[in-house]
């Protein structure tokens, strides 16, 4: 553990030092701007290092840790600590500052008590990270559920925060650090109006306050990234950065997730708007187009990849029975899905009345009281006489848009639009500028969301009570509804319900079996043949069932609690 | 002016007349109707907080529940 420590922290000050020095070399000299640049930079060295690591088979605290220690070592000899300064802070005022370190401090806690424990990251998004640490490689086996072929760029962020401890308790950091980006964008993106840096401050805090945004963040979902690379895209191209910088962005949303794609057209939107503004300075062409390079590479490998394995860049999306599947997403635009998902949010999910808070935001919106109460009102308020938030609001009204018509209208549809509540929280804080009793109301807001973004519903205080019980290097969210598993191996059977993740344990030493049966003879022999000796199913399907329950009849297989079954 | 018209004849034209008081484009709409004819009217800012205390008065009375239950506040 000491020398996975002592390679998390080299590992650390490599990436900050060379996004640091990238940022000094290809930044804009705008600070808002800058600080967001920076914050994007992190990201996409950690993520390039991480998918170098994992294809050269470095994905290990000393192969990942040495080859960080270099890079400090290289960055130190060319000098680049002695560019470092403390950097000039907002002048928010006590307040704002008081509050967004009671925000920072809680998020801490919040990513050291909190387990993962979410249905769609247990299932989906983190099985292949457990695998890839195990192994030390990126490996063909990433789980049962029909989307691990999906972008996994977020999933690189994450497997930084877990391979040097080989241990899961700072993985909500990685969620935690796009919070930080979200805060950063949204504060740039006021800037840019100008609003002052108070009023700035205020929108970014109404922002990560945004309840579906700031759960997500803690449950290891990848919506959150998603939109905070595109607040930060827009703050990007409505402050007139250059092109290579905004490249890089898109390059890295689209890794993380297809949805970000869909906002694209609200993007383009800004661009053509903002045309006329004065570009800001270039950085030197190298770095611009280095940049622009790794955002191609780090997003596209994922596509490539698919192509090579699959032959379909967006595997399994298109595949013969897919659409069929319980987890279809939609593949191309459809008018229909635009008009549900309109009118829903519209009609219903926007007041937040169906449903707790989630990451999910199960059949609500999760923008939060500040967007529904100040946030609306406001945007009316300002539309009509400032022409730069006119046309940013009409190009986030664009990507909303284009989002509505290329995402599937289901109960947490409303998850990929959580960057539109940015113009909202900007707007909040520009009609706060000058009117001191709405400025009360949003802090009242403010507070009841502080409040609601404690715990998701589907971590009560019951659960989290549990959670923080445990001593943290044994920390896990199994505990909630499954016996405890003795064994070092245990076989994993079912589709996307299966919480495959939970079984390699928080410091993943638990072989996590993988079974694709063809019959109940198949499933028994495979148990047999890999030395299992116990199964964790989830069965989704009605063969799947019944192909469980003839094991079980035969005497094959003998229920021991929760979802587990013994081998006979 | 003429727009703020259309969305509230669309809202009272579509919505239950009972539900109306709490549709928060109607509310907008009415707000922005107030906007249209007292522009230069010295209460805005007091209007604007009124509106604005009115909407967070909907929302919580829609979350507050859920909220306080989630926190374990109620059984």
């Amino acid at each position: 553990m000491i020398a996975g420590l002592s390679w998390f922290l080299l590992a650390h000050l490599a990436a900050f030092l060379g996004a640091h020095e990238i940022t000094r070399r290809a930044g804009t000299g705008r600070a808002a701007l800058d600080a967001v640049i920076f914050l994007l930079v992190r990201i996409i060295l950690i993520s390039a290092s991480v998918l170098a690591a994992g294809l050269t088979g470095l994905l290990t605290p000393a192969g990942l840790g040495l080859f960080s220690a270099a890079a400090l070592a290289g960055l130190v000899a060319l000098g680049a600590h002695r560019h470092v300064r403390r950097p000039a802070l907002p002048d928010a005022g006590r307040v704002l500052w008081i509050a967004a370190a009671v925000v920072g401090l809680r998020l801490l806690l919040q990513a050291w008590f909190f387990s993962p424990h979410l249905g769609d990251a247990l299932a989906y998004h983190l099985p292949k990270i457990a695998e890839w640490v195990r192994a030390g490689r990126f490996t063909r086996e990433m789980g049962l559920h029909p989307h691990a072929t999906f972008p996994a760029g977020f999933e690189l962020v994450e497997t930084w925060w877990v391979v040097f401890l080989r241990h899961d308790v700072l993985i909500e950091m990685a969620g935690a650090e796009f919070l930080v980006l979200a805060f950063a964008a949204t504060y740039a993106l006021a800037k840019s109006f100008p609003l002052t840096d108070r009023s700035a401050f205020l929108a970014a805090l109404l922002y990560i306050l945004t309840p579906g945004l700031h759960l997500s963040a803690l449950s290891c979902l990848n919506d959150t990234p998603v939109a905070a690379l595109v607040v930060a895209t827009f703050a990007l191209v409505a402050g007139r950065v250059p092109g290579t910088l905004v490249l890089m962005t898109v390059g890295l949303g689209i890794g993380v997730k297809a949805t970000y794609a869909y906002a694209l057209p609200g993007l383009v939107v800004i661009g053509f708007l903002a045309r006329k503004d004065r570009e800001l300075p270039s950085p030197s062409r190298v770095w611009g187009a280095g940049l622009a390079l790794l955002g191609g590479v780090t997003g596209g490998f994922w596509y490539g990849r698919n192509l090579l394995w699959y032959g379909n860049p967006v595997y399994p999306v298109g595949t013969p029975g897919y659409s069929e599947s319980a987890v279809a997403v939609q593949s191309g635009p459809s008018l229909r899905s635009f008009w549900a998902n309109a009118s829903d949010l519209l009609d219903v999910r926007i007041y937040d009345n169906q449903g707790p808070y989630g990451a999910n935001v199960d059949h609500i919106a999760g923008w939060g009281p500040a967007v529904f109460a100040c946030g609306l009102l406001a945007m009316l308020a300002v539309l009509g006489r400032d022409p730069p938030f006119r046309r940013l609001s009409l190009s986030f009204t664009v990507s909303l848009g284009s989002c509505f018509l290329l995402m599937i209208h289901d109960p947490w549809s409303m998850k990929y639009v959580f960057f539109f509540p940015a113009i909202l929280c900007v707007a909040v804080a520009r009609v706060a500028e000058e009117n001191r009793p709405s400025l009360g109301l949003a802090a009242v807001a403010g507070l009841f969301a502080f409040i609601g973004t404690l715990l998701p519903y589907d971590l009560p205080l019951r659960h989290l009570k549990v959670l923080a019980a445990q001593p943290w290097p044994t920390r896990t969210a199994l505990s909630l509804a499954e016996p405890s598993l003795p064994d070092s191996r245990v076989g994993c059977f079912g589709g996307f319900r299966a919480k495959a993740y939970l079984l390699y344990g928080p410091d993943f030493s638990r072989k996590v079996v993988y079974l694709r049966p063809t019959s109940s003879s198949d499933l028994i022999e495979t148990l047999q043949r890999s030395g299992v000796e116990h199964l964790y199913a989830a069965p989704v399907t009605i063969r799947d069932e019944t192909l469980l329950g003839e094991c079980v009849q035969r005497g094959r297989l003998k229920r021991v609690g929760g979802s587990f079954y013994r081998l006979e | 002016m003429g727009l703020v018209l259309l969305v509230l004849a669309w809202r009272i034209l579509s919505r239950p007349p009972g539900s109306l008081w709490r549709d928060w484009i109607f509310i907008l709409g009415v707000y922005g109707l107030w906007g249209a004819i007292a522009s230069r009217s010295r209460a805005w800012p007091q209007v604007t907080a009124a509106t604005m205390a009115f909407l967070l008065g909907i929302y919580l009375h829609g979350q507050v529940l859920y909220t306080l239950s989630v926190l374990g506040l109620l059984p």
